[in-house]
């Protein structure tokens, strides 16, 4: 099914202000762009973009607290619209970008390139399937980025709850178990949280002292653990403050035998 | 007069050879050995004796001085006659496992022959005044011959007996031939005089070869083979030629021409002779090659060697045809024995006298033909081994050289590539990229604002740039934060605040350039822009002690401590400015960290003043 675009509508998010006035003067020269929002940081991007639901979002990679990619990991996979990262300078976001096809322009912004962003833009817009894989792209790139570069520790964990955005400082984590592509974030508030993130790259970027692995699907906070439960075959249960019971995968079992339950 | 003037001349000759190579073996044996072997000596003494006793009778009787010659010749003959019972004695002392009977027996038997012998020498002179007495000279040599067989059959299986028993065979041979003689001097013809008076040089020249091989070969054999030569020719010249001329024409003009063209002929041939005799030992002998080319040729080989190994691999590879040695090898040794050669039976060892570790030695082994390694040789060895050090401290020294450079190269590129790396830490790319980007949006909206902003941006990129200049004052570093501080500022806009507070007179300090502006850019980075409502950053310095404190403090995010440590691991801005600090002053922890999660973050630098 192909549908014919009439003006593509953008939301761009910037926490510079200059570089976003900069970034929205160019897009204003071209006669086929309508900028519906703008947003000073990553939460307001994502509360704008859903609420506009605009073709396209230009995103600052670097944002305080929640970044490019953290927009993008925050919206509703319905509410998902096409997306180009907007960047300063990062070998390790470009190439995360290029390798996963995800558009992304350098600052400071030239017209010809962005241009080119628009038009390509416009081009994925006429062709449904491109639209549904967005997500799934630009979350791979994200995966690859993570993986690639020596990205910092999280210190707090940008979360949906219900229609607004809350910051989980990652102390307050009691667990996290992967859902498929989701993981749910158990926190000591006694709230659950859904957020889109692989196991893998959300454990590089929590403090290892902190958290431990107790199998494939499982991080736990160290602090929050009550009990270690000897099971027949040298294996363990793990039992939190919260009461939530974990079997320890075998591998595990030896690595928390060697790193936790040496005296 | 034919016949008589002949073994006249024989006889002179021998017993003058005789008596120099005698005097050549008292000489060896008394100087080479420091505890000299008595019957050596003995054997020399007996030599040398017969030698000149022999040659005074015979003189004395040719100047028809009968009364004494008898006398001269028994004792002289008498010495002959011991030498074999003292060549046999110290046969017997040198083999081994000779029980000690048969070893009294015949060391016994040896001399009491001789003795008897001796006895009816003088007993003979004194009463018929004939000297020497011809049946002891016959029992003397049937006896040693007796014996000579006895120790055959006694030392059957020894290892060395084929080089002792030679030594007896040829003492006996010495003995044996006398009787031969008649005892009337001047009646027997010249080489009867020669087999029977002068059988004792070959023993003389057997145990000097055996014994004294190098001296006999380098002293002795060329100039004696030469002499030899010399003498033959004249010799042979005097019997067919002078005497025939003399005896048909003796007064004649041409007889006297030939003379005189002879005895031209005879000094110019010697130097030839000579030459010829040392060519002879030398190649024919000795077999050796020309050692003056051979060290040159080595020298220029082991010139285009690059490595000690394989100096020495070229060094064996020539050494051993010219040595006719089946097996040269080279090995490292650990001591050092300066150039000396040692030899034993098979094998020959020499030191290579390089200067430094580890040292080398050449192993000559499996000498062809009973070689052994005679002065010239040796010569050789050492000159070569001298010249291999030479060679191979001059590529250990280019080695070492090289090996120098290398390692400076590799600083010098290190250094050169921390300095890149500091540097372009220094301009972070992020940040220039943004503030290349607010400009742009400054020209839109405020052109002077921007044209101000590019001319901050290009000071700051000057200050960072500036190389050569480890130091600068503290004004200078400030005014670079300045610069810093007014981009950001206009990128931020009003989320970034600046206070700095640096007293008037600290501003003429001097410290290491660039330790401060990578603090205050780390604040920004990590503590202001993450942070949405932005904070301010607080710049202050002031006196501790002979250090200028500076503290860095803002308002930002800040972090926990576990993000410190891994951003100080992962080494950039932060463990530079901390290694530089350290390397100026005294202090061990010249850079101090606060922060607070939420809080911000507070750096302290100890920074030791330049004077």
């Amino acid at each position: 099914m192909s549908t014919t675009v009439d003006k593509v509508r953008v939301v761009i998010a910037d926490d510079e202000r200059p570089a976003r006035s900069f970034l929205a003067s160019i897009l204003r020269t071209f006669k086929d762009v309508e900028i519906v929002g703008e947003a000073a940081n990553g939460m307001e991007a994502v509360t704008l973009i859903e609420s506009r639901q605009p073709d396209l979002a230009l995103l600052d990679l670097q944002m305080p607290e929640v970044d490019g990619l953290g927009v993008v990991r925050l919206l509703k996979k319905n509410k998902m619209p096409l997306v180009a990262f907007v960047t300063a300078f990062d070998e390790y976001a470009v190439r995360a970008f290029e390798l996963n096809a995800v558009d992304y322009v350098l600052k400071p912004v030239e017209a010809a390139r962005l241009r080119q962003t628009i038009d390509r833009a416009r081009e994925r817009l006429e062709r449904e399937e491109y639209k549904s894989e967005a997500k799934e792209r630009v979350q791979a790139a994200a995966a690859d980025y993570e993986a690639a570069g020596g990205r910092p520790l999280l210190e707090r964990i940008p979360v949906r709850r219900h229609d607004e955005i809350v910051l989980v400082p990652v102390r307050q984590i009691v667990s996290v178990v992967a859902d498929g592509e989701l993981l749910h974030l158990h926190t000591t508030a006694n709230e659950t949280h859904t957020i889109s993130y692989r196991l893998r790259d959300l454990a590089a970027r929590l403090e290892p002292t902190q958290f431990v692995r107790l199998s494939r699907g499982t991080i736990v906070n160290i602090d929050m653990i009550r009990r270690i439960i000897r099971m027949p075959g040298g294996m363990f249960t793990v039992v939190l403050n919260d009461d939530q019971e974990f079997a320890v995968s075998r591998l595990q079992s030896r690595l928390l035998r060697d790193q936790l339950l040496r005296l | 007069m034919t016949t008589n003037t002949a073994a006249s001349l024989v006889n002179l000759f021998g017993f003058i050879t005789g008596t120099v190579l005698y005097v050549m073996l008292l000489w060896m044996v008394l100087t080479s050995r420091p505890n000299s072997n008595r019957l050596a000596l003995l054997t020399g003494l007996l030599g040398f004796a017969w030698n000149v006793g022999a040659f005074g009778g015979y003189t004395l009787s040719n100047f028809r001085w009968n009364e004494a010659a008898p006398i001269f010749l028994a004792a002289a003959f008498s010495s002959l006659c011991f030498l074999p019972a003292v060549v046999v004695h110290s046969a017997l002392r040198t083999a081994e496992k000779v029980p000690r009977l048969q070893y009294l027996m015949i060391a016994t038997l040896a001399y009491a022959m001789s003795g008897v012998a001796t006895l009816m020498n003088f007993y003979s002179a004194v009463t018929t005044r004939t000297a020497p007495s011809q049946s002891a000279l016959i029992g003397v040599t049937v006896g040693f011959w007796v014996l000579l067989v006895a120790l055959l059959i006694i030392t059957r299986s020894q290892p060395k007996r084929g080089r002792v028993l030679s030594v007896v065979a040829m003492s006996v041979f010495a003995v044996s031939a006398l009787h031969l003689s008649s005892p009337e001097i001047s009646e027997d013809p010249w080489w009867l005089q020669l087999a029977g008076h002068h059988a004792s040089l070959p023993l003389a020249l057997l145990i000097l070869y055996q014994d004294f091989r190098f001296a006999l070969a380098d002293i002795f054999l060329k100039r004696a083979l030469a002499f030899i030569l010399l003498a033959g020719l004249i010799f042979g010249m005097f019997v067919f030629g002078v005497t025939p001329l003399l005896s048909s024409n003796p007064t004649s003009e041409r007889s006297t021409a030939v003379l005189v063209t002879l005895w031209v002929a005879t000094a110019l041939a010697y130097p030839l002779l000579r030459r010829g005799a040392a060519l002879f030992v030398d190649k024919i002998v000795l077999r050796r090659g020309d050692y003056a080319e051979l060290t040159s040729m080595l020298s220029a080989v082991i010139d285009r060697c690059e490595t000690p190994e394989a100096v020495l691999d070229e060094t064996t590879r020539i050494l051993a045809p010219a040595l006719s040695a089946t097996s040269i090898q080279w090995l490292e040794c650990d001591e050092d024995n300066r150039s000396t050669v040692q030899q034993d039976r098979h094998s020959a060892h020499i030191t290579v006298p390089a200067t430094d570790r580890p040292y080398y030695a050449l192993t000559i082994g499996g000498l062809s033909g009973g070689r052994r390694l005679l002065s010239d040789d040796i010569a050789m060895l050492e000159h070569s081994a001298l010249l291999v050090a030479r060679r191979i401290d001059a590529v250990r020294s280019v080695e070492e050289r090289y090996r120098r450079d290398i390692r400076e190269q590799e600083m010098r590129k290190l250094a050169a590539e921390a300095e890149l790396r500091a540097l372009r830490a220094q301009i972070n790319p992020h940040f220039l990229f943004n503030a290349l980007t607010t400009i742009g949006y400054l020209i839109q909206t405020a052109p002077e604002r921007a044209l101000a902003t590019l001319m901050r941006l290009s000071g700051l990129l000057r200050g960072v740039l500036r190389s050569g200049e480890e130091f600068v004052t503290l004004g200078d570093e400030l005014d670079l934060i300045e610069a810093y501080l007014d981009i950001e500022r206009a990128r931020f806009e009003d989320r970034l605040r600046v206070h700095i507070d640096v007293p008037g007179e600290l501003r003429r300090v001097r410290i290491p350039a660039l330790v401060i502006q990578p603090l205050v850019e780390n604040a920004i980075k990590h503590g202001i822009s993450e942070c949405f409502a932005g904070g301010e950053v607080r710049i202050s310095a002031r006196f501790v002690d002979s250090d200028v404190l500076v503290s860095v403090v803002d308002t930002g995010i800040g972090v926990t401590e576990a993000t410190l440590e891994r951003r100080k691991s992962r080494g950039l801005g932060l463990s530079n400015i901390e290694q530089r600090l350290r390397r100026y002053g005294h202090n061990e922890t010249p850079l101090v960290i606060h922060s607070t999660p939420g809080t911000g973050t507070d750096v302290e630098i100890r920074i030791p003043v330049q004077t």
